[in-house]
């Protein structure tokens, strides 16, 4: 699924709101990753691999400022 | 970080960093690297070291100062999607340049650098080549040679480099990757990204560094402060912590990491079907199944019928169409039941 590109926004006249933003901003490409992970996410029971993330929680620490 | 709330430090604050976060980063990497140039005997100092957002508002401000519209970045793919998503953004052409899959004579598949397609990639307009050693999504790791063919191979094409170490001490080889710190001099130009995102499970935290020449200081104050006008003062404290409280907690990590690597590894090779390059670094392991060209269908596919979420190879360049992408940094009783269930999905 790929964010709407300069060309395709230009042949798609209900798109014409899109036509007003910058190039650059159009063409910054949907994520492969976050795509699966919205197909999946709310699963029960699903083993998650697919982010860049351990499972391990950070300990918070008691320092003080 | 909650004592820092408590404590009512929740205004604005340095551009660039709290002094002590400042002072903490480069105790921090004087452990690690020792100094920042390898011919010389100049300590890391805090003025290196900016704050940024996470390690991608790093990887943002790196571009902003060196590459728009009209300039080509080279970057080694298969590549982590934001490099390509920012670079689109900022008006730069982006330049893949595949990594190269060799088999051993063990039958072993590793993934390596091609300098020749490196060389025969480079235009007029070239203006930045990224390095993400070890790798994320292929645990490639650059070679200590590599690096210096890499730092030749800008200054003789007038390159500025971004490293990205962030999984620098996620190596399975030794205490930590080799970095551009041990072979670069001072007239090099290399920008560093970092975070604390991965080595001390702070990803929700979204802080992390940009290192860079001192000199540089004012303009990257000025990015930051039109960008993000700062890092939130409890997020800094909880970096501060990390870098002087959390080794404990990072070796942890690490031997965590290292057993579930060993689970995935051993678990994918009983599949015929599966290629792999074993991961010498960072937390990934990316692969590629005979008879598999769709892996963005395989990863929907494993959602449903696997229950196990992989990230498709589509998301990471060209070179990495044919491969999915599993991250292990799982627990390992977690990690055994995920290899379970990829076997019985190729046995049904």
């Amino acid at each position: 699924m790929a964010a709407p590109t300069p060309a395709r926004v230009a042949d798609d006249p209900t798109q014409s709101e899109l036509r007003s933003l910058r190039d650059e901003a159009l063409a910054a490409p949907s994520s492969g990753i976050v795509e699966v992970f919205n197909h999946g996410r709310d699963r029960e029971g699903l083993i998650p691999l697919w982010v860049g993330e351990g499972d391990l929680r950070r300990p918070i620490s008691s320092r003080r400022p | 970080m909650i004592r820092s709330i408590e404590a009512g430090e929740t205004f604005y604050t340095h551009q660039r960093g709290i002094p002590e976060l400042r002072e903490a980063i480069a105790r921090y990497m004087a452990r690690v690297y020792g100094k920042p140039f390898a011919n010389g005997a100049e300590p890391f100092t805090p003025e290196r070291f900016f704050l940024t957002v996470g390690g991608m508002h790093a990887v943002q401000i790196a571009i902003r100062l060196l590459a728009g519209t009209g300039d080509d970045v080279l970057v080694l793919t298969p590549a982590w999607p934001n490099f390509e998503g920012a670079l689109k953004v900022s008006g730069a052409r982006l330049i893949e340049i595949p990594l190269q899959t060799k088999v051993d004579i063990a039958g072993r598949q590793a993934w390596s650098l091609d300098l020749d397609r490196l060389a025969a990639a480079v235009t007029p307009a070239a203006k930045v080549l990224v390095i993400n050693s070890p790798s994320n999504p292929t645990g490639w790791v650059a070679t200590r040679d590599d690096l210096l063919a890499l730092l030749a191979f800008a200054r003789r094409h007038d390159l500025w480099i971004i490293a990205d170490e962030i999984y620098g001490r996620i190596s399975f080889n030794g205490a930590r990757a080799p970095s551009f710190h041990d072979v670069m001099s001072e007239e090099d130009r290399v920008l560093f990204v970092q975070t604390f995102s991965k080595n001390w499970a702070m990803t929700g935290l979204r802080i992390g560094w940009l290192e860079a020449p001192p000199a540089f200081g004012e303009i990257i104050e000025n990015l930051i402060q039109y960008s993000t006008s700062g890092v939130a003062v409890p997020m800094q404290r909880a970096a501060v912590a990390a870098l002087e409280e959390g080794e404990a907690f990072f070796q942890s990590q690490l031997k965590r990491l290292a057993e579930s690597r060993a689970i995935l590894c051993d678990g994918l090779r009983r599949i015929a079907r599966v290629r792999f390059a074993e991961p010498q670094g960072a937390f990934y392991l990316f692969c590629a199944i005979e008879g598999i060209t769709d892996t963005r269908e395989l990863a929907f596919r494993w959602v449903d019928e696997a229950g196990v979420g992989v990230a498709p190879g589509t998301a990471f360049g060209a070179g990495g169409r044919d491969y999915v992408r599993l991250c292990f940094a799982r627990d390992p009783a977690r990690m055994t039941e995920a290899v379970r269930r990829i076997e019985a999905w190729f046995k049904a």
